[in-house]
């Protein structure tokens, strides 16, 4: 079995990586609160044109935008097993919960790639070519949401490697139910994908 | 966390809180999607502001289950879930200085000349007020004291 790596040290009766994961992810929350603040400052001022994003997006879009999010609160319920299971000590299901909660990040990022694509060529032709009409709404809604949304795609994607990382811990048994913390540490960035984005479908694809 | 030693069907985790708690999420996204669009279900729109408060409240519900339950802040010490109310402290004072004649001015000077369509002042309007109840609600208050004198 290949050596361990050392779960860290605690002080203040909490564990150092710990705080430093709640530490950097309160820094990323007010990144993400200063975006939103933004974007509800430009949408909510006095003759904005704003559009209503059902309006927009349609609601087939807003749908599968909905079923991402599903897929995204299912691979956050995947990360808990793999917790779970890790304290347990069955490794070999805590890897394939693992598996789960890597492939629901990636289909996360594809929808969403999927998503830009088709806005950016149907809806949006005037960031592609000079020639084409920019749409008769404010400029913002299409900026804000690229703003929102690739920021928190960004978090997925990292979050996407940063399990893989732990998957291959898992795999070569350096991470088992003694430094099980090492995957709640990942867990609590998982999470917090998850958590920003429920706030960022709710502020800009229902609202 | 407390793991119950049940099984269905072979499976010894459907009993948890985490499941309930992932139900729940599940059931408050659709309420979510169904909100903004009730013609999904039959139902005729509803109001603006009860929209726009009714996504913020589901929103700010949903994100709380997660960070309760999910990132255990259940059963962490004190000092953990103060430096995780931090964010939203940050953001009261960042809305309200984000709209400061709001706290200043009562009588906002309108700018309809500039909106070319009536639906969209009245939009921009509701908008304005339900996103900020407080501030707003209290230039309202203002607002129809100064006119009953």
């Amino acid at each position: 079995m290949a050596a361990q790596v050392e779960a860290g040290a605690e002080n203040l009766g909490v564990e150092n990586g710990k705080i430093g994961m709640w530490t950097f992810l309160v820094m990323d929350a007010m990144t993400f609160a200063g975006f939103l603040a933004g974007y509800a400052r430009l949408r909510w001022s006095p003759g904005s044109g704003w559009p209503m994003p059902y309006e927009t997006f349609g609601v087939i879009g807003i749908q599968l935008t909905a079923f991402n999010t599903f897929v995204l609160i299912c691979s956050s319920v995947s990360m808990v097993h793999v917790l779970a299971e890790t304290m347990k000590g069955n490794l070999k299901r805590a890897e394939n919960w693992m598996l789960a909660t890597i492939f629901g990040g990636l289909f996360f990022l594809g929808v969403q790639g999927y998503e830009w694509t088709h806005l950016i060529m149907d809806k949006w032709p005037h960031m592609l070519s000079a020639g084409a009409a920019p749409p008769a709404y404010n400029s913002n809604f299409a900026s804000t949401f690229l703003n929102l949304t690739g920021f928190h795609g960004a978090h997925v994607a990292v979050g996407v490697m940063y399990n893989v990382i732990m998957y291959l811990g898992l795999r070569r048994g350096k991470i088992d139910q003694d430094n099980a913390s090492l995957i709640e540490i990942a867990g609590l960035y998982w999470h917090f994908v998850d958590l920003i984005w429920i706030l960022v479908f709710t502020f800009v694809y229902l609202i | 966390m407390a793991h119950e030693q049940k099984t269905f069907l072979g499976i010894d985790f459907l009993y948890s809180t985490y499941m309930y708690v992932w139900v729940a999420l599940l059931v408050l996204t659709v309420v979510e999607v169904i909100v903004p669009e009730p013609s999904l279900i039959g139902l005729s729109a509803f109001p603006r502001w009860v929209v726009v408060l009714s996504l913020i409240m589901l929103a700010l519900g949903k994100t709380f289950m997660v960070a309760w339950y999910y990132m255990h802040l259940i059963d962490e010490r004190p000092s953990i879930i103060g430096i995780a109310c931090a964010p939203f402290i940050f953001s009261v004072f960042l809305t309200i200085g984000l709209w400061p004649h709001r706290a200043q001015m009562p009588e906002e000077p309108t700018s309809s000349n500039q909106q070319p369509a009536a639906e969209s002042v009245e939009r921009a309007a509701a908008d304005g007020a339900s996103d900020e109840p407080s501030s707003a609600g209290m230039t309202l208050a203002a607002d129809s004291l100064s006119q009953s004198k």
